[in-house]
């Protein structure tokens, strides 16, 4: 591989013993002497093996640099072993996911955890960053994160509360959505913060006297103390099980209470008929794209998105309603398939953050699509959040992939149910403007009227 | 989503030992030097906050344990004391707990 592009990643810098590299399409990793040290030891530890092989943790495996030429850029940058991991098909964030994600993300990281200190060996951190999605399956990303046990005690604990803990206890005793705060706050929501939350019989529900107030009450206390003992501390084998089990337990209990949003029982306006058609129609385009990569936004419960899954590698199921997300998750999470559902408004799609503004990818950089689904969405941009139609055109075709689009009529009853109420006429709203628009940006490859002509669908596909 | 718990393991799992409630008393001796590899802030007072909430979590560990042991017992006594009645309830209660011993003589 001559002539390789090697670029580090922005968002990997925190753990100064190792950095992710990307060439290309490959993800390589540049671990410092101790870590690459660990990673010998690491490779025959039951628990890694045994992880690796149930698709737990990422395949990783170490580089030789005598035939990679990425590889030798990277340890040319002071590294001293070089490992690859296989690559994601997305990255997201757990300001993405739904309840039910953070829950088994957390989950996931508890169990390598407590079978990692069965063979003597701890995860130096805890964050929901180091957990991604193969489908709707969880896959554990950084095995440098993992560092022979040191007799303390579980340094990752603090994190795992901050980033999965807290919001999992203010999502299920007090129907919050942890989404918004754990995109306002990358290291998540720490203990003294997340106890602000919670007033009166709330304080009593699972979880929250033991892993919200008391750490909050001590650490207060223990920061007026200089400097904190706390960071080099011994503690017995069974005192760090019985954390874990804690924790386990107390996360396994945790219910979101089932969302009944508008989205989540909502059934279609179609008749059966042009219902099928339109299932037919999104299933040709598939097939003729081919496409590695599918956005099905607005995808609510993941109809179209299952109908994508089999002509695609990866298919994105984003909403803006959890409820409808939730219920995606939970019937795919036990299928091997292709489909990663996330909570994304294309109003508000979440941007760059943290450092330099790129330690969190924008969404719309972390991936191409090749095939778009914007069905029975459009109406809801333009009267619910004033997007024009040109302003959302412009936004597809930058994106420079084929398209379908489904264009609600004014007159139609979901589009009219929208309006009631609003003194903005949205007169520029018309199908002649919407497809004047579109044919400026797009082929207008096919067109299918559907509910009597109130509803078309349009394939609009990429121009140079 | 969520593990069933074990209820016949008295061990935790990965194999830990589990000195019963003597690591109660542990959890307050517990402060001594130790090498450090953690990159991230602990934050203050994270070895006494993971302490006793390590300590409630053994103690609710090993309360369960004891209770499944119990439950087993009087299980147990009961099976063994109406041997020929071979009662439907144990089978359909405790039928892969107890596979063995309705053949007992």
């Amino acid at each position: 591989m001559r002539g390789a592009v090697v670029v580090a990643d922005p968002g990997s810098f925190r753990d100064p013993a190792n950095r992710v590299y990307r060439a290309g399409n490959r993800i390589l990793r540049g671990l410092n002497s101790q870590a690459a040290e660990n990673f010998l030891r690491l490779q025959n530890a039951a628990f890694f093996r045994r992880n690796l092989e149930a698709g737990k943790i990422i395949p990783t495996s170490e580089v030789s640099a005598e035939a990679d030429e990425a590889a030798r850029v990277i340890l040319a940058e002071g590294w001293s072993a070089v490992l690859e991991h296989s690559p994601l098909p997305f990255v997201s964030y757990p300001y993405e996911w739904t309840f039910a994600m953070l829950q088994d993300a957390a989950l996931l990281q508890l169990q390598l955890q407590r079978e990692a200190a069965a063979d003597g060996w701890s995860s130096r951190d805890a964050t929901p960053c180091n957990i991604q999605w193969r489908g709707a399956a969880p896959v554990f990303i950084d095995a440098p994160s993992f560092a022979p046990e040191d007799g303390g005690h579980w340094h990752g604990y603090r994190q795992f509360a901050a980033m999965f803990l807290c919001p999992l206890l203010i999502g299920a005793h007090l129907q919050i959505d942890f989404r918004p705060l754990l995109r306002a706050r990358l290291d998540g929501i720490p203990a003294d913060e997340a106890a602000k939350f919670f007033r009166g019989f709330s304080l009593f529900k699972r979880g929250v006297l033991q892993h919200i107030v008391f750490p909050a009450t001590v650490s207060r206390a223990a920061e007026k103390r200089r400097p904190p003992a706390s960071a080099a501390a011994k503690q017995s084998p069974s005192l760090r099980a019985g954390l874990l089990h804690n924790l386990t337990a107390t996360v396994s209990a945790l219910r979101m209470p089932e969302q009944k949003t508008q989205w989540t029982n909502y059934k279609h306006s179609y008749s059966e008929e042009d219902f099928r058609a339109k299932k037919d129609f999104i299933n040709r385009v598939a097939i003729a794209r081919k496409p590695d990569m599918v956005w099905d936004l607005g995808a609510n419960t993941g109809e179209f998105a299952k109908i994508c899954a089999p002509h695609a590698k990866t298919v994105i199921a984003a909403d803006s309603d959890s409820g409808a997300v939730e219920r995606l998750y939970l019937s795919e999470k036990n299928k091997p398939r292709n489909i990663l559902p996330l909570v994304i408004n294309l109003a508000d799609l979440s941007p760059g953050q943290g450092w330099r503004g790129r330690e969190r990818g924008a969404f719309e950089t972390r991936g191409k699509p090749d095939l778009i689904l914007l069905l029975a969405l459009l109406h809801h941009l333009r009267f619910g959040a004033n997007i024009p139609a040109a302003m959302l055109l412009d936004w597809l075709r930058e994106r420079k992939c084929d398209a379908v689009v489904e264009f609600v009529d004014r007159g139609d009853e979901m589009a009219q149910r929208l309006l009631a109420g609003r003194k903005e006429r949205f007169e520029d709203y018309t199908r002649a403007n919407f497809e004047a628009e579109a044919a400026r940006r797009f082929a207008v490859r096919e067109i299918l009227p559907l509910k009597n002509g109130m509803r078309r669908l349009y394939w609009l596909a990429a121009v140079n | 989503m969520i593990p069933p718990r074990a209820k016949k393991n008295v061990t935790m799992r990965g194999g830990m030992p589990f000195a019963r409630f003597k690591l109660i008393a542990a959890a307050f001796a517990v402060f001594a030097a130790a090498e450090a590899h953690a990159y991230i802030d602990p934050g203050a007072g994270a070895a006494i906050i993971t302490a006793v909430l390590g300590a409630i979590g053994a103690i609710g560990y090993t309360a369960r344990a004891w209770a499944d042991k119990i439950k087993q017992f009087f299980a147990r006594g009961k099976t063994n004391a109406t041997p020929g009645e071979n009662s439907g309830e144990t089978a359909g209660a405790g039928e892969a707990e107890t596979p063995g011993e309705n053949k007992e003589p």
